[in-house]
Formats: structure tokens, C-alpha cells, sequence
């Protein structure tokens, strides 16, 4: 097929961005390939092991085990869909040469998912064979565990690449969504406007058979509509957050009174989106962080001490939040890259105008904490909301527990976003260098 | 472009008498020569013996009595033919300028010196236009004119870069 | 009195000799233009002469002191409060109104909100773009742009306005009048202005020219 072939030839010519971005793709893809293999693999174990593996351990917790294992998918679909975007604007520029040479839109489009696609797949693979690999080894080599019995079943692995690969494509179509590509150059972005209000309907509404609930009315229904209410709040409270990012940024560009927050807060305002899109997954970690606080709150309440399978469970909770904190600090830096690629010549400029490199360090780092306070807290009080039962603790300084758990987890939220722009550091150096006055 | 063509155009507006059309002749194109009075007589005789004006009156206005002019039909075909037909673009190849840069190199063997103070002068020459350009209560037709001297002597300086760029090739064809 | 000069300084990018040993002097309060065919070197000095680069070989002076050898923290200090700079295209930040632009090197130095948009605002009087004062750089036009930029460059009322092509995407009348408000603000302000350009009819706006060929002066014309 020519567009292949197109697409093929088209990869060969990349710059260092766009060979960069194919990498980070293929990263996240296999990433998301070992969490859904890890999540299969939870699935095909068979009776009672031994404790000290936790969640693991019992058939009844597996599920669980595995739908959490599943929700990792979420800071890494954040991930990939920011790689995604990455380097867009080169891709553009020389994706418009190719619609002078009379490519039509939709196969300019097609073009762009086409190479997302690829490096998605290149990703998948590599990731499954690692995977199988590794957990052979780990059955033979250190388990002494016959490497033939179940790893991950076949079919359910296959349908995990799959999905993986298919979730690339469709974030590979939206991202081509912003870019209108006529012959003559791109215009950028046709759709950076503000989020939309109506989103906030979603939580709204999950919020009424709580609230009724705590009003003393019937709920019908019960526990599903409960459920049903929680789970509508989530989500639509995560797609609610580049709204909340965007309504910190528009206050925070209103009262700045330095050049920096103003800088940081309407860059933000402009393009709300890719923050919210990160913070909203940082928020649910947050949320899940500090919600556990209180779990924990009430077995330590209960039995004084830890046995080996809680122990292991938190454990692994805690470092599941970790990952998940680290893969989208991952994609915010992709997005400060992303914005410093974009606005490369006037940070140059400013620069050269006598703004001093620290200062335009703070404005990046002042992007990250008015985009992660609101949320970060927001989630942590939702997490503490979530179970108001105080009244069910023997010891009521056990409260404390989730409410330090809480501050805690919000502050690494706001760490994590903050920390993403000391790394992208040397990338602002080398965007503010006077060889990038020349460019335009 | 003749005199005949200018007085039929500024005559279109309303009869005038001759020293009138002079008048306005100077007014409007500042950057061309002033036009002498015998032309502009000489120029109406011929216009009226074709047909292409008419004596309408006399006019008097504190001075001597003047013959007031108007434009006939065949006048008004004639302005309007003209305004239809363009300029030749004509090309003024060897000038002044050419001129010297082959002297220079053939008498000189380099014309780098010539070159630059060419363009000094011509530079300068656009700073006092430019100046003029930037005083108070200039009018639109001044304005006009001086515009035209301006990109006439910007071509100059360009086409004077452009020989310093080929000044190898025409060194080589004069001293083989 | 010579209020900036470069002493036979030398730059190279990569195997380019950009400057070959170039040696300018400019007095205070003169508008220069220094002018060169593309790929002379022009902007490279232009460079070299606001701090924002420092030559491999030779000397920069500004005002009796040193510039190249500083160190970069003294170098932004000194563009931020001696030097307006102007580029081609304007380069404002798009997310922020015209009048946040020119304001932003107030606020970078501590100015409060409101009294860096009021002082924004008389700048972009001045420069006659009023009118776009709430506007964002992508609804301007070119000329537009250019006079906010130069409202930006001049608002810290610098010593040296440097302009690298300010006209260079204008038409020539646009061009004119943008230039025309430039010179005029920095004649009423005392700067000196260091035009960089191509056009003999912008270099004709300047009191001297000096010309920039294969990274040498050829020629320093009064």
C-alpha cells in the first residue's frame, strides 16, 4: 500500500523530535503491554499461594488485583497521547509539503496516526517478548516452577497488544484533530479554546445518591446507584480537571503581580488541556493515595499490627501510586518539551531582551504549581471524603493517619509537577540559545 | 509621455488659459522639469490646429487678457487612447553607472573603490530625500515624486551590489 | 563621545566565518544602519554588540566597560537595562494581550501590575497601536506587531535600541511609518539606534551606514 510505504519513508526523514517521540511511544506502548500482561497473568493463577504476595496470594482479591493493574493503563495513556502530540509541529510543517504535493486531509491525517501506530506496535512487541521472557526466567530460574504452566493465556495476551496498539491509533487520529494542514503551512491548533463548563454536570450528578443518601431520602437501588453515583463522580471529576487547571491558571493570570506568573499562568490558560489531561490522572493517584490512608487507618486501628498480606498489599498499593506519579510526571515533561520546542524563539528573545535564565526557569516551574495545587488538593480531599466514617475507629488519632497520608500525597503531586520542570532545564537552555533568533 | 498628452489631461477638469496650465503643470509633478511658458504656448497652438482643443473665451484677472482653452471631443478620445496604453519599460542599460565600473576595471584593474563610493553617494543622496520626505507639511505629490527618486536610486545601489558580486566574471572577460 | 564598539572581533558557527575580524565604533545618539548582502555577518555583529553573543577574538566596549568578557547573569543585567532589542517578527508572546507584552519587562523588573500597564499603555500610544492594546499577537498585522514589539524594546527607555530587519516583513510603506515611529521615540528618548538591514531605503533613514561584506567592515561610510 503507497500510504505505508509513504509513511515508511517519511520515518527515515524524521528530526531528532520526531525520532524522539517514535522512542517515547514505543516506551509507553510496552509499558502498557507489561502492566495488561501483568493484569492477565494475575487472572490465569490458580489457588491459594503464599501470603506474603498479597492481593496476589488470594483467589478473591486477583480480580481486584488485576483491574488495578489495569488502571495503570491510565498515566500511561496520558503518556502516550503527550508523546503523541510532541514534535507535532514539525510533523505539520512537513506533513503540509506533503498536501502541496496533493495529498488530501484525511490521508494527511491517516499519515500521522500511521507513525504513531508503528512505533505503538514496534513498543507492544518488544514489550510482550520481554515480559514472556522475563517471567519464564523467573518461573525456571528462581522458582524452580515447571516454565510450561500458565503465564499469560495466549488469547488474553494477544487481545491486551491489541488494544494497546488500537488505543495508539485512536490518540495518533485525535492528536492530528488540532492540526489543519493546508498547502501552504499549518495553522495551529483550531481548537485551543477553554474547556467546556458542561463537563462538571458528570461529578454533579454522581453526587446525588450520596447526597441524598446522607439527606436521609430513599435511594433505590442500593449499593449499585451508590457505586454507579462514586464511579460517575471519578471519572467526570477527571474530566473535569483542565477545567479546574484552567480556572487556577485564568485567577492566577488575573492577580499575578511578576512577569513569571503572568508568563505561566496565560500559558496555561492557552492551552489548558495537555495539564489537565496529565493532572487528572495525578489526581486520581492522589485520590487512590490518600483514600487508602484510610483502609490502612482502620486495620491498624483494628488489629494493631500489619500481617504479611496487608503489608504487601499496601506495599504494593504505594508503589503502583509511584509508578502511576512517575509516568505522568514522564508526560509532563514531554508536554514542557513540547511547549519549549513551540515557544523556542520567543523565550529566545525574551532572553535576549534581558530576561535572565533563572527567571525563565521559574516561569516553567510556576506552570507546574499552578497547575498541580488545585487539583492535587482537590483529589486529596476527595480521597479523605470518600470514607467520613470516624465514628468506626477505636482510636480516633488514627484519623491523623489519612489526613497526613493525604497532605502528603498532594504534595508529592505538586512535587512531582514541579520537578518535571527541573528536569526540563537543560532542554530550556537549549531553546533560549541566540542560534534560535535566526529561526522563524 | 508628451506635453500635449499632460495639457488635454489637466484641461479634462474645466477650461484654462495657458499660464494657468503652466502653473498646475509645476504644481502637480514636482519631480519633473518646470515647463517653460513658449511650450505650453506652442504645445496649445498645435492642440487647437488638430482639433483637439477650442478657444472658449478670454479671461482677465488683474493681469494682461489671457485666451482661455477648452477640450473637444476629439481631445477628450485622444487623452483617454493615451491613458489605455502603458510605457515602454525601457531598459537603461549602459548607463553612467556601467560605464564606470568597466572604465575602473580596465584602467584601474579593481573597481571595489568606485563601487563603494558610488554607494555612498547615492546613499546620501537618499538621506536628504528621505530628510525631505520626513518635513512637516509635505504634499502627497511631493511625496509622490520623491518616493519615485527613492526606489530609482535603491535600484541603482542594488544593481551596484550585484556587480560587485559579478565583478569576477566581467574581470576575467575584459582581462582574459 | 563612542558609546559602543567592537574591536576586531572574530565569530565562527561551525566551519561559517560569520565575523573576520570586524571593528565598529558608534557615537552616542546616532541612528547607524549596518547593511551587507544575506549571509554577511550583519546580524552576527548585531549580535556581538548587544551582549546577546560574545566574540571568540577582539573586544566589545559599551560605554568605557568590557562586554564580552562579563559573565551571562552581567550581560542579561546589562540588555535588560541599557538595551531595547527588536527582531523581525515581532516575536511577542502570543498568550498575553499587546499590552501585557510591552508591560513585561516592567514586571520583570519589579514593577507593579498596574503601573507597568499604564506605562505599557502610553508606549503603545506613542508607537499608534492604542487601538490593539487587548488584542493578542495573533489577531495583529504585521505592522502591528512590529510597533508593539518596538513599544516593548522601548519601554525601559534604553540607551541603544538595536533592530535586526524591524521591516523586513512589511511592505515599504507599512515599513516606513513603523520606522518612522521608532526613530522618532528614540530621538525623543536620547537612544542610540543600531539598525541591522538589507534595504537601502530603511539604511537611508540612518545618519551613517556601515557595511557589513563576507564578515568585515568594507567600509565605514559617513
Amino acid at each position: 500500500m503507497t500510504l505505508l510505504r509513504v509513511a515508511g519513508m517519511l520515518g527515515r526523514g524524521g528530526s531528532r523530535a520526531e525520532r524522539a517521540r517514535a522512542r517515547l511511544v514505543a516506551v509507553g506502548a510496552a509499558l502498557a503491554t507489561w502492566f495488561l500482561f501483568g493484569a492477565a497473568n494475575v487472572l490465569a493463577l490458580h489457588g491459594q499461594l503464599d501470603d506474603r504476595l498479597g492481593p496476589i496470594a488470594n483467589r478473591g482479591t486477583r480480580p481486584g488485583t488485576a483491574f488495578a493493574f489495569g488502571l495503570m493503563i491510565l498515566p500511561i495513556a496520558a503518556f502516550l497521547h503527550q508523546t503523541g502530540r510532541l514534535a507535532s509541529a514539525d510533523r505539520e510543517r512537513r506533513l503540509a509539503a506533503l498536501r502541496l504535493t496533493g495529498a488530501t486531509p484525511a490521508q494527511v491525517r491517516l499519515l500521522g496516526a500511521l507513525e504513531t501506530t508503528r512505533s505503538a506496535a514496534l513498543g507492544t512487541v518488544c514489550g510482550a517478548i520481554a515480559y514472556v521472557l522475563l517471567e519464564w526466567s523467573i518461573r525456571g530460574l528462581l522458582l524452580h516452577l515447571p516454565t510450561t504452566a500458565a503465564g499469560v493465556p495466549p488469547a488474553l495476551g494477544l487481545a491486551a497488544m491489541a488494544l494497546v496498539i488500537a488505543v495508539a491509533a485512536v490518540s495518533g487520529l485525535l492528536a492530528g484533530r488540532h492540526v489543519v494542514t493546508s498547502p501552504l503551512g499549518v495553522t495551529r491548533r483550531a481548537t485551543r479554546r477553554r474547556p467546556g463548563r458542561r463537563v462538571l454536570l458528570v461529578p454533579v450528578l454522581g453526587c446525588v445518591p450520596m447526597v441524598a443518601r446522607f439527606a436521609g431520602l430513599p435511594v433505590p437501588y442500593r449499593p449499585y446507584s451508590l457505586l454507579l453515583g462514586a464511579g460517575l463522580f471519578a471519572v467526570g471529576m477527571m474530566l473535569s480537571t483542565s477545567l479546574l487547571v484552567w480556572a487556577s491558571a485564568r485567577v492566577a493570570g488575573r492577580r499575578a503581580r511578576s512577569a513569571e506568573t503572568l508568563l505561566a499562568a496565560r500559558a496555561l490558560e492557552t492551552d489548558a488541556r495537555p495539564w489537565g489531561r496529565t493532572m487528572s490522572v495525578l489526581g486520581l493517584a492522589v485520590a487512590i493515595g490518600s483514600g487508602t490512608g484510610w483502609i490502612e487507618a482502620g486495620i491498624m486501628d483494628d488489629r494493631h499490627t500489619l500481617d504479611p498480606f496487608w503489608l504487601t498489599s499496601f506495599t504494593l498499593v504505594d508503589l503502583a501510586l509511584l509508578v502511576a506519579m512517575a509516568v505522568t510526571a514522564a508526560a509532563l515533561l514531554v508536554h514542557q518539551a513540547e511547549y519549549l520546542m513551540e515557544h523556542g524563539p520567543v523565550l529566545a528573545t525574551l532572553r535576549a531582551t534581558g530576561v535572565a535564565d533563572g527567571e525563565l526557569r521559574r516561569v516553567l516551574l510556576r506552570q507546574g504549581i499552578i497547575a498541580a495545587v488545585l487539583p492535587c488538593s482537590v483529589a486529596a480531599l476527595i480521597g479523605l471524603l470518600g470514607l467520613t466514617d470516624t465514628g468506626g475507629l477505636h482510636n480516633e488519632t488514627w484519623a491523623w493517619w489519612p489526613v497526613t497520608n493525604a497532605v502528603l500525597m498532594a504534595a508529592l503531586g505538586v512535587l512531582a509537577a514541579t520537578l518535571t520542570t527541573k528536569a526540563s532545564q537543560r532542554r530550556l537552555q537549549r531553546a533560549v540559545s541566540p542560534g534560535r533568533l535566526r529561526t522563524e | 509621455m508628451s506635453i500635449g498628452h499632460v495639457l488635454l489631461g489637466l484641461l479634462t477638469e474645466r477650461p484654462k488659459h495657458g499660464y494657468e496650465l503652466k502653473r498646475e503643470h509645476d504644481d502637480r509633478f514636482p519631480g519633473v522639469k518646470p515647463i517653460a511658458y513658449g511650450q505650453v504656448y506652442a504645445t496649445l497652438q498645435r492642440l487647437e490646429r488638430d482639433g483637439k482643443v477650442a478657444v472658449s473665451g478670454t479671461a482677465k484677472e488683474g493681469g494682461p487678457e489671457r485666451v482661455v482653452y477648452e477640450i473637444t471631443s476629439v481631445g477628450t478620445d485622444e487623452v483617454r487612447r493615451w491613458l489605455a496604453e502603458i510605457e515602454p519599460p525601457a531598459p537603461y542599460v549602459s548607463s553612467a553607472l556601467s560605464t564606470r565600473v568597466v572604465l575602473a576595471l580596465i584602467v584601474g584593474g579593481t573597481a571595489d573603490g568606485y563601487l563603494l563610493r558610488q554607494r555612498a553617494a547615492h546613499l546620501e543622496r537618499m538621506r536628504e530625500l528621505t530628510a525631505r520626505k520626513n518635513t512637516a507639511g509635505i504634499s502627497a505629490g511631493e511625496l509622490l515624486a520623491t518616493d519615485y527618486a527613492l526606489h530609482h536610486l535603491d535600484a541603482d545601489l542594488r544593481w551596484l551590489e550585484t556587480a560587485r558580486q559579478r565583478i569576477g566574471e566581467l574581470t576575467k572577460e575584459i582581462r582574459p | 563621545m563612542t558609546l559602543l564598539e567592537a574591536r576586531r572581533i572574530e565569530k565562527t558557527f561551525g566551519r561559517t566565518h560569520a565575523l573576520r575580524g570586524v571593528s565598529v565604533a558608534i557615537e552616542s545618539g546616532e541612528v547607524v544602519a549596518i547593511t551587507g548582502p544575506s549571509g554577511s555577518g550583519k546580524s552576527t555583529l548585531l549580535h556581538c554588540l548587544s551582549g546577546i553573543m560574545c566574540p571568540e577574538a577582539g573586544e566589545v566596549h559599551y560605554d568605557g566597560r568590557r562586554i564580552d568578557t562579563l559573565d551571562e547573569a552581567a550581560r542579561t543585567r546589562l540588555r535588560r537595562d541599557a538595551f531595547g532589542i527588536v527582531f523581525q517578527f515581532g516575536r511577542l508572546v502570543p498568550e498575553l494581550t499587546a499590552v501585557e507584552n510591552v508591560a513585561l519587562p516592567l514586571l520583570f523588573n519589579g514593577d507593579g501590575r498596574e503601573k507597568s500597564a499604564t506605562v505599557a499603555r502610553d508606549w503603545l500610544e506613542r508607537m499608534d497601536a492604542l487601538d490593539v492594546a487587548d488584542a493578542r499577537p495573533g489577531e495583529l498585522s504585521g505592522g502591528q506587531l512590529q510597533r508593539v514589539a518596538m513599544a516593548r524594546a522601548l519601554v525601559t527607555g534604553p540607551k541603544v535600541v538595536f533592530a535586526d530587519e524591524p521591516t523586513g516583513a512589511l511592505d515599504s510603506l507599512a515599513g516606513e511609518k513603523v520606522l518612522g515611529l521608532l526613530l522618532e521615540a528614540a530621538r525623543v528618548n536620547g537612544s542610540t539606534v543600531v539598525l541591522v538591514t538589507h534595504d537601502n531605503q530603511v539604511a537611508a533613514h540612518a545618519d551613517r551606514e556601515i557595511v557589513v561584506r563576507d564578515g568585515a567592515a568594507a567600509g565605514v561610510v559617513a
